[in-house]
């Protein structure tokens, strides 16, 4: 695997994250295209739970996300580990919590993480069966399942089940099966859509 | 007139040539004891670990990763998984007193001797010496210090000042430096007496530097506190 391919591979590990950002409910790919249409900012704060089958209880993170399209997002984790990735015309920063304070990150993957916004703003338009990524199912009302397509991929990631709320534009949870040992659940609460949001907050960190 | 290239050799050589384990003063008090060898630094009983790693490259890139441990002192065993801060796995293992099984693999945690390398770091920062040691007494800098052999041919040292200034040194059958794990103080200690951030560095031209923060510490079974050495 050349170093390009691992960065964007690397970077691709963001997406089932990030694909829950803004979709609408819907019935059919058709009505998902036109109601996700019509979404420009979602602001949600998210519970992530990492389930193993070695733990006891899973291990929580909490966090709050935004976007503005077409192509800015911040994703804030508040705890255990604090750290924010912001992607705002055409640069990605990731910035960690230290002893001194928040840090950026320098590393390759993050460079790749371009590629990510181009699959958001595609899953934005409800296009998520022109994903290059995933193969996707909309299994009865606001259930959708996304598969890779690629089969590397797909050893890391066996599918993602997202679970639509009654709100059109707002996401109940999502569930990322990494194996049948693996899995991680993101539950979101306090979504506001197509609110104002200032657009340092895809540029600045506290 | 040297030829360039000897030269460069020469100095390539110089550091193999001249490498050799710090020495030890031995002192009437800490003679051969194994009480003499403290052993505080490492967790005692079964515990569960969750650190963030911030990981620095050869280059000086940076990773913060997060690494769960759940590790058993008296099985010197542990498995251990490694996964993004949006929680992704890229690497989950099992070690079991000597024998490793990876149960999972992404890149770069899927290259040659990358998972081997994994288990010796923990190895080092979490399970004492499992042979008893060789020497012990006093380096130069005035630290107390027991040097154990490791099975590879090597050599660790574990050099305390008190229960709170602590060193760990591994060196390979060359006797050069390639691993030193240290807490860093300032940063102070859990309620169950372990270091908030220890560091480990990976000496040499593919060195690396682990920084790794406490987040949360569970005892696993009734271990409570880290055993006083």
């Amino acid at each position: 695997m050349n170093t390009i391919y691992r960065n964007r591979f690397k970077a691709h590990l963001l997406l089932p994250v990030i694909a829950v950002l803004c979709i609408g409910w819907a019935g059919s790919w058709d009505e998902l295209k036109s109601e996700a249409g019509t979404v420009t900012s979602v602001k949600a704060a998210f519970r992530q739970e990492k389930h193993l089958k070695i733990l006891a209880k899973p291990l929580v993170s909490e966090g709050v996300f935004y976007y503005q399209a077409p192509r800015s997002l911040r994703w804030e984790y508040t705890r255990p580990v604090p750290s924010i990735l912001l992607m705002h015309d055409g640069s990605v920063q990731r910035y960690v919590k230290t002893a001194s304070g928040l840090e950026m990150e320098r590393s390759a993957g993050l460079d790749a993480m371009q590629v990510v916004l181009d699959e958001i703003t595609r899953w934005l338009q409800g296009r998520f069966d022109e994903s290059e990524m995933f193969a996707a199912q909309l299994e009865g009302a606001g259930h959708i399942v996304l598969t890779p397509r690629e089969a590397a991929f797909k050893a890391i990631i066996e599918r993602i089940e997202i679970n639509l709320a009654e709100q059109v534009g707002v996401i109940q949870d999502v569930v990322i099966f990494e194996s049948p040992d693996a899995y991680t659940r993101m539950l979101f609460s306090d979504t506001d859509l197509n609110t104002t949001i200032d657009e340092s907050i895809f540029r600045e960190v506290p | 007139m040297i030829h360039l290239s000897r030269l460069i050799l020469l100095l390539i050589c110089l550091p193999l040539a001249c490498s050799h384990l710090p020495d030890i003063q031995p002192t009437p008090s800490t003679s051969a004891s194994p009480g003499d060898c403290p052993v505080s630094m490492f967790p005692h009983g079964d515990w569960q670990l969750l650190h963030a790693i911030e990981a620095t490259g050869p280059g000086g890139g940076k990773q913060t990763l997060l690494g769960l441990s759940q590790i058993s002192s008296h099985a010197r065993s542990a498995h251990c998984v490694m996964m993004t801060l949006e929680g992704m796995v890229l690497f989950q293992a099992d070690f079991d007193d000597g024998a490793l099984t990876v149960h999972r693999a992404v890149a770069p945690f899927d290259r040659p001797g990358m998972a081997e390398g994994i288990v010796d770091d923990l190895s080092m920062m979490f399970f004492e010496p499992g042979r008893p040691h060789l020497q012990a007494g006093r380096l130069p800098n005035g630290m107390r210090v027991c040097r154990y052999p490791l099975p590879d041919g090597g050599t660790q040292d574990i050099a305390t000042e008190n229960e709170t200034h602590w060193v760990i040194h591994r060196y390979d059958r060359r006797h050069r430096l390639i691993r030193t794990v240290r807490p860093i103080s300032d940063q102070g200690w859990s309620e169950h007496g372990m270091p908030r951030q220890v560091i480990l560095e990976a000496h040499g031209l593919a060195g690396y530097r682990l920084r790794m923060s406490l987040v949360e510490a569970e005892p696993l079974t009734r271990q409570p506190k880290l055993k006083k050495g």
